[in-house]
C-alpha cells in the first residue's frame, strides 16, 4: 500500500460509514436524496481518479451542487419538499467532493490536514444530525436530514456564545459525538497522513537518500569519464574520486524525534481531557501559543547577514 | 559561533498554516477527537522545527573549510575544463547536506556532477567535481558553493555560500594547429600558406642570366659556360603583419541572442587570426569602443595565438559608440611601419564632417592599408517564418540598411575595400576578405 492509499482510504471509508448510518436509517429512501447523494458521490469519484481535474469543469460543477443546495432549502415552491430532500442529499455526500485530497501527494500538507479536518468536521456533524433525528420519530429523509443540521449547527453556535459568555454548562451537540469506529477510521487516515510525510526528502519534495533509496549499481554514480574528453589523466582521477551521496548509517529514521514530541501532545492532551475537561482547552491554547511562538522566534533570528542568501 | 538562520520552506509553512487552521476549526466543535488530529500535525511540525534548529545549530560558513583543485582557469571553446572543490564541515553532527556549486548557462556538465545531496558527517569530508563544456566565449565565474543543510522531512532548510568563487576564462578556438586542423580539408596546407619570394634565403629557387648589379658569390660557375654566365636565385620566407581592429561600440549588440554583430566580430577575428598565424604571419587584436578596451601587439606563433585568445575571450561591448577616427588613430599610432588594418565593425558610425576621409587619409599617409568588414544586414537577423513577419523586419531594417551603405559608399571613394559578408558565416567569407587585405604592405 503506498502512502497516498494509507491516508486516502481510510478517509473514504470514515465518511462512507458516515453515509450508510444515514442512508441505512432512511425509512423512505426517496428518490431526490439518492439523486443528489449520488451526483456527488459520482463527480467527487470523478475527480478523485483523475478523470476530471480540469478546474473549468470542476469549479462550475462545484458552483451547480452549492446553487442546488441553495435554491432547495429554501421552503418555497416550486421546488419544495423535493428540493429540499436533493439539497440533503448534495450536502450529505458533499465531503466525497474534497476528499481526494487527503491522499493526493501532489497537494501541499496544510491542503491534506484541512481536507482530513474538514470530513472529521462533516462526519461528526452528520453523527450528531442522526442522533438529534432519533427521537422525533419522523421518516429519516433528505429533507429531515437537511433541516436537523441547520438545527444542530444553530445549537453549536449558540451554544459556543453562552460558553464565551460565562454559562456553566451549555449544550454543545457536537462536542459530545463519539463513535468508535468513526474514531478509529479517522485516526488511521492521520496515521497515513503522517507517515507519508516521514519519507525524507528535501525542502523541495526531492526524495533524500536513504539505505532503500539509493542504488549501488546506478550506472549514474559509475563515475567514468567519458574517454573523448580533452582532460588530463590527473583531471580524470579527481572527477572519478568524486563523492557519491551517502546515506546515514545508524541515525535515527527522520523524523523521529518530531513524532515522539506529536504522541506526547496528543496522550498529554488526551490525558487533561480525561481528568480535567474544562481546564484542557487552557492548556491546549498554552500548547499552540508556545509552539506557534517558537516557530515564530526561530525564524526570525538572524544571527549573520553572511550566513546565507536568504539573510 | 553565528550562523545562518533557519528557513521554512513551502511545505513547512503549508503544514503549519494548515494545522493551525484545522485546529480553530476543530475549536468550534470543542470535539476530543477533532482537535487531536490538528493537535498531532502542529506538534509534529513545531517538534521537527525545533530538532532541526537544535542539531544543525552553528551551521554557517565559518563551519566549512574548502579548497578548490584541479580547476580550469583557462579553456578553449566548446572543448572541456573541470572543476573540483574539496569540503571539509565541523558542525556539532551529521546533517542532510545538498552542496551545489552554480556555473554560467552557458556551461554544459558532461561528467560528474556540480550537485551532490548527501549525509554529511563532520568526520567525511566530500569531494565536488565534474567536467563541463563551454558553449560561449568570455570570462565567467563559477560559484559560490551552495551549502543547504536539510529538514529530513522538508519542513525547513538552512544555507551558507562560501566564497569560493573562480574565474574561467573562455577563449576563441585559436591556435596554430586547430587553424592548420580546422582549414587543411579545403585549403593548402600552412606550409604552402607561407608566402615566398626571391631574397637570401637558404632553398635554391632557379637559375637565371648573370646581371651587372648581381653578386659574384652567387655566380653558378659549373652551370655557366663562356658566353652565357648563370646565377643561382634562392628563397626566402616572407612574413607579413596584420592588425585586427573590432568595433566594440554599442552598435555591435544588433543581431540575434548569441549571433550579435559583437560575436561575428569576434569569431571572424579568430578566423582570420588562425589563417594568418598558420602562415607564421605576424597578427595584433585592437578593441576598441571610445577608447583601447583590448590591445595586443603583433605576435607571431604560439605566444602570440595564446595572446590573442585570451583578448578575443575578454573582449565584450561597452556602452558607448564607437569611434572610428580614434580607433584608425589608435592603430597608427600602435604601428611601427607600413601594416594592413582589418577593421570589423557594423558600419554604423554616425561620422561628423570629413571624419572618415582624414582618418583614412592619415592612415594611408603613413603607408597602412585599411580593409573594413562588416555583416550584411540583410542576413544579420535570421528570416522570419512569416511573410508578413519578414515585411515587417525588412521595414525596421531599412535606416539600419541606409546607414551602413552610407558608410560603406564614404568609406569606398576613399579607397578603402568594404567586404559585407553574409552573417553569420564569416568563416566562409574569410578567404575573400584575406584576398583584399594587402599583405605585402607588412612583409618583414
Amino acid at each position: 500500500m503506498n502512502a497516498r492509499a494509507a491516508a486516502g482510504i481510510p478517509a473514504y471509508l470514515a465518511y462512507a460509514y458516515i453515509a450508510a448510518l444515514f442512508l441505512v436509517s432512511d425509512s423512505a429512501l426517496d428518490l431526490p436524496t439518492l439523486l443528489g447523494v449520488g451526483v456527488t458521490v459520482t463527480l467527487g469519484a470523478l475527480t478523485s481518479v483523475g478523470a476530471v481535474r480540469d478546474r473549468l469543469l470542476v469549479g462550475p460543477a462545484w458552483a451547480a451542487l452549492a446553487l442546488g443546495v441553495a435554491i432547495g432549502a429554501l421552503p418555497t415552491e416550486p421546488f419544495g419538499p423535493a428540493g429540499a430532500a436533493l439539497a440533503g442529499g448534495i450536502v450529505l455526500a458533499s465531503p466525497f467532493l474534497w476528499i481526494e485530497y487527503v491522499g493526493r501527494s501532489d497537494a501541499s500538507p496544510g491542503t491534506r490536514v484541512l481536507a482530513l479536518e474538514a470530513m472529521a468536521i462533516f462526519g461528526t456533524l452528520g453523527l450528531a444530525t442522526l442522533v438529534a433525528l432519533a427521537p422525533t420519530g419522523h421518516d429519516v429523509t433528505g429533507q429531515a436530514y437537511l433541516a436537523a443540521m441547520a438545527a444542530v449547527v444553530g445549537a453549536q453556535f449558540h451554544g459556543l456564545i453562552a460558553l464565551l459568555g460565562g454559562a456553566a454548562a451549555p449544550a454543545l451537540p457536537l462536542s459530545t459525538i463519539f463513535d468508535p469506529i468513526f474514531l478509529a477510521l479517522v485516526a488511521l487516515a492521520t496515521l497515513g497522513l503522517l507517515l507519508d510525510w516521514a519519507i525524507p526528502r528535501n525542502a523541495l519534495g526531492e526524495a533524500l537518500p536513504w539505505s532503500w533509496s539509493v542504488d549501488p549499481d546506478d550506472p549514474d554514480l559509475g563515475g567514468r569519464v567519458p574517454p573523448e574528453l580533452p582532460l588530463r589523466p590527473d583531471q580524470r582521477a579527481t572527477i572519478e574520486s568524486r563523492t557519491r551521496p551517502r546515506v546515514p548509517a545508524t541515525a535515527a529514521p527522520p523524523g523521529f524525534g518530531a513524532f515522539l514530541v506529536a504522541g506526547g501532545a496528543v496522550a498529554l492532551l488526551i490525558v487533561a481531557a480525561d481528568r480535567v475537561p474544562v481546564d484542557a482547552l487552557l492548556f491546549l491554547a498554552v500548547g499552540l501559543a508556545a509552539a506557534e511562538g517558537a516557530v515564530v522566534a526561530l525564524l526570525h533570528r538572524r544571527l549573520t547577514p553572511t550566513g546565507g542568501l536568504a539573510a | 559561533m553565528a550562523s545562518s538562520r533557519v528557513v521554512l520552506s513551502g511545505r513547512g509553512a503549508a503544514i503549519v498554516g494548515g494545522s493551525v487552521v484545522a485546529l480553530l476549526l476543530g475549536l468550534l466543535t470543542l470535539n476530543l477527537l477533532l482537535l487531536l488530529l490538528p493537535t498531532a500535525v502542529l506538534a509534529l511540525a513545531a517538534g521537527e522545527l525545533l530538532l532541526f534548529d537544535r542539531a544543525t545549530r552553528g551551521f554557517g560558513p565559518e563551519r566549512f573549510r574548502w579548497q578548490r583543485l584541479e580547476n580550469s582557469a583557462e579553456v578553449p571553446l566548446d572543448t572541456a575544463g573541470s572543476m573540483a572543490i574539496d569540503l571539509g564541515f565541523d558542525g556539532a553532527g551529521p546533517v542532510y547536506a545538498e552542496v551545489f556549486d552554480p556555473q554560467p548557462e552557458s556551461f554544459e556538465v558532461v561528467a560528474g556532477s556540480p550537485r551532490l545531496l548527501s549525509w554529511w558527517s563532520p568526520d567525511a569530508p566530500i569531494r565536488l567535481a565534474y567536467a563541463y563544456r563551454p558553449r560561449e566565449r568570455g570570462r565567467f565565474r563559477i560559484g559560490p558553493t551552495i551549502v543547504v543543510a536539510h529538514d529530513p522531512l522538508g519542513f525547513a532548510f538552512r544555507m551558507a555560500k562560501l566564497e569560493n568563487r573562480w574565474e574561467v576564462l573562455v577563449t576563441p578556438a585559436l591556435s596554430v594547429e586547430e587553424a592548420a586542423a580546422g582549414w587543411a580539408a579545403t585549403r593548402p596546407s600552412p606550409t604552402d600558406l607561407t608566402r615566398r619570394r626571391v631574397g637570401t634565403g637558404s632553398e635554391f629557387r632557379s637559375l637565371r642570366e648573370y646581371l651587372p648589379t648581381d653578386d659574384a658569390r652567387r655566380i653558378a660557375w659549373r652551370r655557366s659556360g663562356l658566353e652565357k654566365v648563370y646565377v643561382r636565385e634562392h628563397e626566402e620566407e616572407v612574413h607579413a603583419d596584420l592588425l585586427i581592429v573590432v568595433d566594440a561600440g554599442w552598435e555591435m549588440r544588433l543581431g540575434p541572442p548569441g549571433g550579435e554583430a559583437f560575436e561575428q566580430a569576434i569569431a571572424g577575428a579568430t578566423v582570420l587570426a588562425g589563417r594568418s598565424l598558420a602562415g607564421a604571419d605576424r597578427v595584433g587584436l585592437l578593441v576598441y569602443s571610445d577608447r583601447v578596451e583590448e590591445f595586443v601587439p603583433l605576435r607571431r606563433g604560439f605566444e602570440g595565438a595564446r595572446e590573442l585568445t585570451q583578448a578575443l575571450a575578454r573582449a565584450a561591448i561597452c556602452p558607448r559608440p564607437f569611434d572610428f577616427e580614434g580607433a584608425l588613430h589608435a592603430a597608427v599610432e600602435r604601428l611601427s611601419k607600413p601594416t594592413p588594418v582589418v577593421l570589423l565593425s557594423t558600419l554604423r558610425i554616425r561620422p561628423t564632417g570629413t571624419s572618415i576621409d582624414v582618418a583614412v587619409g592619415d592612415l594611408r599617409a603613413r603607408g597602412h592599408r585599411l580593409v573594413v568588414v562588416g555583416p550584411d544586414p540583410a542576413r544579420l537577423f535570421p528570416p522570419p517564418p512569416e511573410d508578413l513577419a519578414e515585411r515587417a523586419v525588412a521595414y525596421v531594417r531599412a535606416p539600419l540598411r541606409a546607414d551602413i551603405d552610407r558608410t560603406a559608399a564614404r568609406l569606398r571613394a576613399c579607397g578603402v575595400p568594404v567586404t559585407l559578408y553574409p552573417a553569420p558565416d564569416l568563416r566562409g567569407a574569410a578567404d575573400a576578405i584575406l584576398e583584399s587585405v594587402p599583405l605585402e604592405l607588412g612583409v618583414s
